[in-house]
Parts: structure tokens; C-alpha cells; sequence
């Protein structure tokens, strides 16, 4: 137990360490201390949620029951979803480039962990909704009302969402 | 004719005060601003692509539009009711701000538009022949509302 303690304080100093000289490498620091710059890739990284959540939206809703309840499962989901993929390109890219910028600042705030988490456990319930409770989707495409293994998927994805617009913002803050 | 009164009056008020006195208020507030910005552009965004040719499996701008009215109009009443309290915390400041006055400009012009030319271009189920460029000036307009609210952050 009291080896636990150091030996996590080392971890951490390393990555500290990697992630400042992540952020000391020249276009890291010219983006973290340009004066236009760094809020030009933040505001893309801004308005790209709009176009990964739209479409994310899209499905969750008619998985919940609450849009397109008429529309068959499947067709939502062909007809939005790839649009959130250019969205995802969008925000991955912006995402890393602020993280290179301010590594240490990130890797310091429970914040941006947090995000980190809930990026994750997003990505979990999608894959889990799309390798499992889709398999059994043609019993019902076309219920308006999925059944309670979808509509959860449905709502937990907006949760999580939700949570990494949060942790996403207040990450910028240091609170 | 100068508006500095408009800001004062703001920034003197109770809720302003309040929000400019506690740490969490402020980033709370700001946060759901941002929400409701998520919500609404996306849903619209969606609308303006459809409207300047995206194909989206032939779902027409006018079916979208009736199936994502209600949340692009909650998600507008959310950003400029949680907009005013943000405002209200820091009116002064606003005044000072390069980037606020340019922002209110867009803003007006783009929720003048929406209820109009827009409101129009996805009224039909064959959009006008200007639905394209309707489509294209209601991203152009609320994407240029984004940038110069983020650039009140910076200026």
C-alpha cells in the first residue's frame, strides 16, 4: 500500500512530463500563443458539435420515441448518420490540435478527464447498440415506440452527450 | 446614438449581480447557452444542407422542418433567455466588447430571417427556386452568430 502512493505520483509526473514537451514542440506553442489562431480551431471545434450532434440527435430521438416516429429505425439512422461522421473528422482533428496546445493544462483539469470518459463510454453504448440490440432490429424498424433495450440506448446516448458538452466547456474554465 | 444606457441598465440589475457575484452561475448559464446551440444548429443545419441539395435518403427540407421545429425553437428561446443572463452579468463589459455589437447584428439578422425567407423555403414540399441559397445564407448567417460569440471570449 505504501509503494501505491509514489508509484502513482510517478506515473503522473511522467505523463506531465510527455505532455509538456508535447506542448513545447513549435506549432504546439505557435497555436497556444497565437492571438487568432487558437480561438479560430476552438470556435470549428465549437460549431462541429452542431454537426455531430444534429445527426446523433436525429437517431437518438427515434430511438427514445420522441421524432420521426413513423420513419423506420433503419432509414433514420442511414439517412443522418453518416453526416455526423464528417462531423467527428471535424471535431477529432480541432480536439487534438487544442490538446498539443495545452497538454499539460488538459491533463491537469478532471474536467477534460472526465470528457475523456464520457467520449468513451459514448463510443461503449453506440457499439454495443450497434454489434447487439441492432442485431434483432427488423422485429422493430417500424414501431413507433422502440422497445426498452433501444430507447435506453437512445437516452443514455444523449446523456452521455450532454456530459461531454459539459466537462467540454468547463474544461476551458479552471475550476 | 450612443446605447451605453441599455448596457448600464443590464449590467445594474439584480440577476446580473448575482451572476457576476458566485463562481458558478456564470459557467452553468453558459454552459446550457452552448447546449441549446448544439441542439438547434444541428437540427437546422441539417434543414440548410437538405435545402442546398444533400439528398438525405429524399426526406424533403419541408418533413425535416415539421419533425425538428419544436427543438430548433426551444433551442433558440434557451440560447437568448440564457444569452440576456449572461449579458445581464456583464453589460459593461459587452459595451468594451469589439465582438458583441457585431454578434447582436448577425443575431437579428438571422432570427429575422429565420421566421421569413427561411420559414418560406421549407413551407412547401418542393422548395422555391431560392431554397438552395436560403439554405446557404441560414448557415452562413448563424454560423457567423458562433464565431463572433466566440470571439467576445477573445477580443
Amino acid at each position: 500500500m505504501a509503494q501505491e502512493v509514489p508509484k502513482k505520483a510517478a506515473m503522473n509526473d511522467t505523463i506531465l512530463a510527455l505532455c509538456q514537451r508535447l506542448q513545447d514542440v513549435g506549432w504546439a506553442t505557435g497555436l497556444r500563443e497565437s492571438q487568432y489562431m487558437f480561438p479560430i480551431v476552438e470556435g470549428i471545434h465549437l460549431l462541429g458539435l452542431a454537426f455531430i450532434l444534429g445527426p446523433v440527435l436525429m437517431l437518438d430521438f427515434r430511438l427514445a420515441g420522441i421524432a420521426w416516429r413513423d420513419m423506420p429505425v433503419s432509414k433514420v439512422a442511414k439517412t443522418f448518420v453518416p453526416y455526423s461522421l464528417g462531423g467527428a473528422v471535424v471535431m477529432f482533428v480541432t480536439g487534438l490540435l487544442l490538446f498539443c496546445a495545452e497538454a499539460v493544462r488538459c491533463w491537469n483539469s478532471g474536467w477534460f478527464k472526465i470528457k475523456i470518459v464520457l467520449l468513451l463510454v459514448a463510443g461503449v453504448n453506440a457499439l454495443y447498440f450497434h454489434t447487439k440490440t441492432q442485431s434483432t432490429w427488423a422485429q422493430w424498424d417500424t414501431l413507433a415506440t422502440p422497445p426498452a433495450e433501444a430507447r435506453r440506448a437512445g437516452w443514455l446516448s444523449m446523456i452521455f452527450w450532454t456530459g461531454v458538452v459539459f466537462a467540454g466547456r468547463w474544461t476551458a474554465y479552471n475550476l | 446614438m450612443d446605447l451605453h444606457f441599455i448596457y448600464q441598465a443590464a449590467e445594474d440589475t439584480a440577476l446580473g449581480g448575482w451572476i457576476r457575484g458566485n463562481t458558478w452561475p456564470f459557467p452553468l448559464i453558459e454552459t446550457f447557452h452552448i447546449l441549446a446551440l448544439a441542439l438547434f444548429m444541428g437540427a437546422l443545419f441539417l434543414i440548410d444542407l437538405r435545402l442546398m441539395g444533400l439528398r438525405m435518403g429524399g426526406i424533403t427540407a419541408q418533413r425535416l422542418n415539421k419533425e425538428l421545429n419544436t427543438y430548433i425553437n426551444w433551442g433558440i428561446l434557451t440560447i437568448l433567455v440564457s444569452g440576456a443572463m449572461l449579458f445581464m452579468s456583464e453589460g459593461i463589459k459587452s459595451y468594451d466588447n469589439a465582438a458583441f455589437r457585431p454578434k447582436m447584428v448577425l443575431l437579428f439578422a438571422a432570427l429575422v430571417f429565420h421566421y421569413t425567407g427561411h420559414k418560406k423555403a421549407v413551407s412547401t414540399e418542393q422548395p422555391p427556386s431560392w431554397g438552395a441559397l436560403a439554405g446557404a445564407l441560414s448557415l452562413v448567417l448563424w454560423f457567423g452568430v458562433g464565431a463572433a460569440g466566440r470571439a467576445i471570449g477573445f477580443v
